[in-house]
Parts: C-alpha cells; structure tokens; sequence
C-alpha cells in the first residue's frame, strides 16, 4: 500500500516537473513572436448571440484593442493593424453606438494613417452624429469628421457640407452652432464659393452679439470682397481673350493694381477657372497619401 | 388560495436557499460586481456608462443562470422526484401548484436581483464619487428602472421556462428549448431590420411575416434600459407603459396557458 502511494506521488512529482519544463521552454521559444490583434466577428452574430450583453461585449472589444495598442512593438509598421483595429472598432461602434471612447480612440489612432483608415473613421463619427444628438459630446463628432475631410482626404467640399448641417441643427448651442457655420463658410471658400461665403458672412455679422467676433468677420467680409474683385477680373480677362490667365499676376496692371495681401489669414489661389480662399495649412502637413 | 400559492412558493424558496450552488452564484456575482471597479481601469472616458453596463451584465449573466440551471431544474425535480404528487395530494390545486412555483422560484430571483442592485448601487457610487469628471451623471431613478426591466425579462424567460416544463419532460429538452427561444426573441429584431425596406417585400410580405413572428417572440431588448443610467432623460411615460403593459400581458397569457397545460397532462 505504501509502495502505491509513493509511486502516485513519484508519477506526481515528475508529470509537474515535465509541465513546468516544456512551459519554460514554450515561454522561451514564443517570446520573439509578434502578437496580433483578432478581428471581432461579424456585428450582426454578435447582435444575436451577446443579447443582453452587447454594450459590455463592445467595451470589451475596445479594452482589447486599447490594451493592443498599448503593447505595440518599437519596429510594428503602425499600419500593419490598421485594418482589423477599423473593423474592431467599427463592430463596438455598430454594437453600442453610445459608447463614446470608441470614437476618440479612433480619432487618435487611425485618422491621418492612410486614406482608407481616416474614411473608416468618418464612417463611425457618421453614425456619432446620427445616434449621439444629446451627448454633451455631440459638436466633437462633426467637427472630428470636417476636420479628417479638409485636413487629411483633401475634400473642402465634404467638409463644408458636414458643417452646414450641424450648424442647421435645432439647439441651445448657439455658439456651437455659429462656430459651424463659419467654418462651413471658410471651406466654401476653398471650394471657389465666394459670393455664398460673402453672404453667410453678412448674415453672421448681423446676428453675432459679441463685438470681437463682429470684428473679425468684418475683416473676413473685406477680404471676401477683395477676392470676388480678382474673380471678376479673371472674367473680363477671359471676355477679352477667350483664355483664363495662367497665373493672377497676368491680371496687373489692366484688370487689377494688385493682388490683395491678406497677411496670413487667408491665401489666395488660382485653380482655373474658380478664385479660391484657402486658410494656411501647417508647414509640413501633407494630409494622407489618396489610393 | 393565496395561502397554498404562498405555502408553495415558501417550499421553492427554502429549497432554493439550501442550495449551495444558488450561494456559491449570489457570492460570485456580488465579487464580480465588485469586480468592476477594477475593470473601470481599462476606460479613459465613458467610465460611468462603462461601469453600469458591468454592473447590470453581471446581474443578467446570473439572472440566465438561475434560470437555466435552476428553474428548469426545479420543474424537472418535482416530476422526476414524485414531490409534485406530494404537493398535489394535499388540497393544492394543479394551478395553485404552477402559480406557486412560479411565486417562489422569482421571489428568489428577485432576493438575488435586490442583492446585486444593492452591491452594484455602491460600486457605482463609489465610482461616481471618485471620477465625476467622467461619470458626471448617475441617475438612480433610471438604475432602478434598468434593474426592474432585467427582472421582467428575466420573469418572462421563467414564464416561459414554466410552460416548456408543462409541454414537455426532462430538464435538459426544456433547457435546449428555452435556450432556443431566447435566442429567437434576441436575434428576431436583428434580422428585421435586416430585412426592412428590402426588394423582397414586395414579392413576399417577410416584414409583415417577421413582425407577426415578433408576437410570439417579443423583443425583450425593449427591457434592457442600461443606457439611460448615465442620461438625465429617459425613456417616455407612453413607452414605458407599454413596454410594462406588454410585459404583465404575456405574464398572464404563459401562466395561463401553462396551468391550462398542468390541468391537463397527465403526470404519471
């Protein structure tokens, strides 16, 4: 009987050396492997199967990606994971569209990436701005979404469409909402809309209360006239020549003294056939290569 | 006839609480819930939502619990183990018995909802206290409301678990079956919307059949009011009403229908 118990304990002893040796030898031989990150199933299962569960099943995406990223290798290519963090993340926003640190961490981590990655997000600040309309956040979803439009995917018009409509929202937010509009009205100004830019700027002005502000849209009213003065311009130029002019400066000295100096509040470019008004951008910035 | 109802319900109630299983379930949700201070960790902003969403997932993983290895269990027992005849043998009518059941097995799930309510109350608290720059709103009229919509799920799944139990024998086709149905009533309103609006509704009404499908299978997400914890405006009065209008409806009509079912069958 003895005997027995010493050789259960013997077969013990020697089944947890041999696990803890190939344990030690499985920790040695994977440590150089580079984890990924899993894509999440398809959000449609999940609706179905979590129930109940899905607002905690979509945070517990986001706590897997946000843990991911925090343990990321110094030479990853950042956009290696691109992909499936968009799709993982788009799942938790599809899941629990209240659930706002989905949005910030895709703002922060996947805009600018690449062109494909920044669309991905603007598709789930596009379903922020439809579901989140009472979030004391819900001003920073347009403006996320304007933003990755005229700063990363080039798209001034998209942009100024997106501000438009938050601007005509019904709110208490009057600020907010003149906030959009302005910009709404800047990047029409990019677009070549300078008459309708004009306008929406003499409107503001009338219903702006605080005098600081009424001064720089003022400002802003000035220079708008002066481009639309280039834009007529080029006009008579072309009625004269039938051709546009390769650069402005054809324009002096028959048609213009001079091209107006708008230090550096605006620029003022020439993309035949339209006058355009472009707001400096940061030196450096490209934007995001476009496929 | 309330005392047999209550006599009944007392036995499911004493028996419940002799279980060490039900304890051991009572400890480890109360420990998870309490768990949820760490898990709010992992969550830069949204933390209050975060946490509340926990909370009330941990109570409805064992309310489903309870109710899938419990109740079905109990109606299971009763038949196998001969105590129904018992009971029926004694002046206690064959509804008095299912009603009494029923009384019983949600007053246990209504201690088990009261004590985890309570535990995630404090926790969320705690939390609201801590971190009010990101868990500025905490409304506690819509967290009772929250845990009071989990109940009445869970109440219709037990309903339901009782009238499975009448129709058929044996624990475990009962448990595959009430599986079966809250997943048909989880997925239902997934597929259509799916479906909404699609070409294939003009040759074959799938709305009109998929909505007909949803009286039978009811959309118990229309309970689930996590979201609203975190919120100062809720949902309407007219909306809630007829959510609860709903609720004690189809309360009415499964109870009835299962002890028209038990008057019936034959139990031996």
């Amino acid at each position: 009987m003895q005997k027995r118990i010493w050789s259960f304990v013997a077969a013990a002893l020697v089944a947890c050396c041999g696990y803890g040796l190939f344990f030690a030898a499985q920790e040695y031989a994977f440590k150089g492997d580079i984890v990924t990150l899993k894509p999440a199933p398809p959000v449609k299962m999940l609706q179905v199967v979590t129930g109940y569960g899905r607002q905690l099943t979509a945070e517990t995406l986001f706590v897997q990606a946000a843990v991911f990223m925090g343990g990321l290798h110094q030479d990853l290519d950042p956009q290696g994971n691109a992909r499936i963090l968009a799709h993982n993340y788009m799942t938790a926003v599809q899941l629990y569209p209240q659930f706002r640190d989905t949005y910030y961490h895709a703002q922060s981590f996947l805009a600018g990436l690449d062109e494909e990655s920044t669309r991905k997000v603007n598709d789930m600040l596009e379903i922020a701005r439809k579901t989140r309309k009472t979030d004391k956040d819900r001003f920073i979803y347009p403006f996320f979404e304007g933003f990755n439009c005229f700063s990363y995917l080039d798209d001034s018009k998209r942009a100024a469409e997106i501000f438009a409509e938050t601007s005509r929202l019904q709110d208490d937010e009057k600020d907010a909402l003149k906030f959009f509009e302005h910009m709404s009205i800047l990047l029409r100004a990019e677009g070549g809309e300078l008459a309708a830019g004009l306008e929406s700027l003499q409107f503001l002005v009338q219903t702006t209360d605080d005098p600081v502000r009424k001064e720089k849209y003022e400002e802003e009213i000035g220079m708008f006239q002066q481009a639309i003065k280039v834009q007529q311009a080029v006009q008579d130029f072309f009625a004269r020549n039938q051709r546009y002019p390769t650069t402005l400066e054809e324009l002096i000295p028959d048609y213009l003294e001079a091209l107006p100096d708008f230090k550096n509040v605006f620029e003022l470019v020439w993309n035949p056939p339209q006058v355009e008004l472009h707001r400096p951008r940061l030196k450096g910035f490209q934007g995001v290569k476009h496929q | 006839m309330l005392h047999k109802l209550w006599a009944v319900a007392w036995l499911e109630i004493l028996g419940g609480m002799r279980r060490y299983a039900i304890l051991g379930l009572v400890l480890l949700s109360f420990a998870l819930e309490v768990g949820g201070l760490l898990f709010m960790d992992f969550i830069p902003r949204d933390i209050g939502r975060a946490s509340s969403d926990f909370i009330l997932t941990i109570g409805w993983f064992s309310g489903m619990l309870f109710l899938f290895f419990h109740c079905v269990q109990v109606f299971a027992w009763d038949e196998e183990r001969r105590t129904i005849h018992t009971l029926l043998a004694r002046p206690v009518r064959r509804w008095e018995y299912v009603l009494g059941v029923f009384l019983g097995l949600s007053t246990l799930l209504l201690l088990l909802n009261i004590i985890l309510a309570l535990a995630g109350y404090g926790v969320l608290h705690w939390i609201h206290l801590k971190y009010g720059a990101y868990f500025e709103v905490f409304n506690v009229p819509h967290y009772t409301l929250a845990w009071i919509g989990l109940y009445c799920i869970e109440l219709m799944l037990l309903a339901v678990i009782a009238l499975f139990s009448g129709l058929v024998r044996g624990g475990f086709p009962v448990l595959l079956l009430s599986l079966s149905y809250y997943m048909t009533c989880t997925g239902l309103p997934v597929v259509r919307e799916a479906f909404k609006g699609r070409p294939i509704n003009q040759i074959f009404p799938l709305d009109n059949l998929l909505t007909g499908l949803a009286v039978f299978f009811p959309d118990l997400g229309r309970f689930d009011f996590k979201t609203i914890i975190t919120e100062q405006q809720g949902s309407t009065a007219l909306k809630l009403a007829l959510d609860f209008g709903l609720f004690f409806c189809f309360l009415v009509i499964v109870l009835g229908a299962t002890c028209a079912i038990y008057q019936k069958r034959d139990l031996k």
